[in-house]
């Protein structure tokens, strides 16, 4: 019996991961494609239609690459580093709901789980600068954990911000609030808060710091290659997908849609929209990495702490203050 | 299946507690403090307290032990150097077992009396206070000083109440006075190394 519900388990946690893995995996070829219409070039275009199957190409490419391990390196954190990155950015989807009770895990505490996981991802990062035993590895994972600290407080007063209107920690919940409007209405400087330090977060143009490949190589990956490498790649990239569904869910209603004709088929339409609205924001990120150049790190720092992370307060003190003060504290009991 | 689980994660957290003093390179031990925050917080979720746990690893694992980690990469000290400070301290060691039982036995002896009485006094006033302010009647005792407020109490109430909500009710009335105390020790924490560096300018 416990060996039968073990397995039913871990079929579920298959059948949410292999597409998660899909999806990180076309995210790749979205990039491509988009950066490539919007400089007016063609892109990959020779695997599959269109290029579609160019990031098998890519990833079999990568694999039978030889591995190569400096010799100064702390070798056990070495091989760490990437398994945390894509472990924890995949552990992340353990509390996304795909539908109505679609999820791994209806948690109680969802959201707060969420911001842990994704705290705990900035040590791959750590890690794989310092085992390395490379200055330029070395100071690009001091810069991206400097960024990645600063802005999870942004992110995090966002997040309390959507908290503080539902009164929930749980993401069904919260979804399940925004039925008469999305939050993206009551709440738009929050959301534009939310995704620029989501850019942040997540190491985008323009904060793609770590990455300066003009000072820095490559960043905090620089002495990794071949297998370990596709590990950071698809951590990096399962992680601004993640970022796009959390977007999706706490501003645009998650699953929500109106409902304009009775579905009675078995096919679940609640899903292929919360991948529609994912989609939006993955194209969102692709589109801010080919208009914004890359900021300074200085200035990256001083807007974080200066700019974005006031506006933050302001607006954890102001919402609650409104809700008060016209007594429409939605979840009073 | 859940208490061996639990068993290993406490036995996991005491074995990353003492290879956290043994191991010779800094980085390694901060690495294994990390390890120790995470046992705890596997511990606090298995055992149904979640929200401690998951703070747990916000608070200590993703910013203080960050920031620990952050600081001990950048400092540039040979090996050697620790490992002879570190011989000169064992030397100590029964120094430390003493200081340690007398501290043990104080906070033993202090602590029960400080929570049950001294407590009261100024909870009473909070709630006396707070009455004045809202126009609620007080006349009732300090043990019902959330039945004053809220009408429902955190234990008694049949509406499912959230572990968090329970937190809180117990947090802002009866822990009120503990709760202040410690918010202004973590004010005079951040003002005071401030105060310390700060050079008046010439």
């Amino acid at each position: 019996m416990t060996i039968l519900s073990t397995l039913y388990n871990l079929l579920e946690v298959l059948i949410v991961l292999v597409p998660i893995l899909l999806a990180v995996a076309f995210m790749t070829i979205i990039e491509r494609k988009v950066l490539a219409a919007m400089q007016r070039r063609v892109g990959p275009n020779k695997v599959g239609y269109y290029g579609v199957l160019q990031p098998f190409a890519d990833a079999l490419k990568l694999v039978v690459k030889e591995t190569v391990v400096p010799a100064q390196a702390t070798v056990s954190l070495f091989y760490l580093a990437p398994v945390i990155t894509l472990v924890f950015s995949l552990l992340g989807w353990a509390v996304i709901p795909f539908g109505a009770g679609l999820t791994i895990s209806d948690f109680p505490l969802g959201i707060l789980y969420t911001l842990a996981i994704s705290s705990i991802g900035v040590y791959g990062v750590l890690f794989a600068g310092w085992s390395a035993n490379s200055k330029y590895a070395f100071l690009g994972s001091l810069r991206s954990t400097a960024q990645m600290i600063s802005y999870e407080l942004v992110l995090g007063s966002a997040i309390l911000i959507v908290i503080i209107m539902t009164g929930s920690f749980n993401i069904t919940t919260i979804i399940e609030n925004q039925e008469a409007i999305w939050f993206v209405v009551p709440l738009l400087p929050v959301f534009i808060v939310f995704f620029i330090s989501a850019l942040a977060e997540t190491n985008r143009t323009p904060f793609d710091l770590p990455e300066a490949e003009s000072e820095l190589v490559a960043g905090f990956f620089t002495e990794h290659s071949g297998m370990i490498f596709v590990f950071f790649f698809l951590g990096e990239y399962c992680s601004i997908v993640l970022m796009s569904t959390l977007t999706a869910i706490l501003f645009f209603g998650g699953y929500n849609m109106p409902e304009l004709f009775i579905n009675d088929t078995f096919v679940n339409l609640q899903s292929i929209v919360l991948g529609l609205k994912t989609c939006l924001f993955c194209f969102l990120f692709v589109w801010f990495r080919a208009t914004l150049p890359r900021m300074r790190y200085d200035g990256l720092m001083v807007f974080c702490w200066t700019g974005m992370l006031p506006i933050a307060i302001a607006l954890v003190v102001l919402v609650p203050s409104i809700l008060v003060a016209f007594d429409i504290i939605p979840y009073q009991n | 299946m859940n208490t061996i689980l639990l068993d290993v994660l406490a036995f996991g957290a005491v074995l990353s507690g003492v290879l956290v003093i043994t191991s010779a390179n800094p980085v390694i031990s901060v690495l294994f403090l990390i390890s120790v925050f995470v046992n705890a917080a596997g511990y606090l979720l298995l055992l149904g307290v979640g929200f401690i746990g998951i703070s747990y690893l916000i608070v200590y694992v993703g910013a203080i032990a960050i920031l620990f980690l952050f600081v001990v990469m950048m400092l540039n000290i040979s090996i050697t150097e620790i490992v002879s400070v570190g011989r000169e301290y064992t030397k100590n060691l029964p120094l430390g077992f003493v200081v340690g039982t007398v501290f043990f036995f104080e906070i033993l002896s202090v602590i029960p009396a400080a929570t049950t009485e001294a407590g009261e006094l100024p909870l009473g006033l909070f709630t006396y206070i707070n009455g004045l302010l809202l126009g609620v009647d007080t006349s009732l005792t300090n043990s019902d000083v959330h039945m004053a407020f809220t009408g429902v109490g955190a234990d008694n109430g049949f509406s499912p109440y959230l572990q968090i909500e329970t937190i809180g009710q117990g947090l802002y009335t009866y822990g009120t006075v503990w709760l202040l105390l410690a918010s202004i020790i973590l004010l005079l924490a951040m003002v005071g190394p401030i105060a310390l560096c700060l050079r008046p300018r010439a």
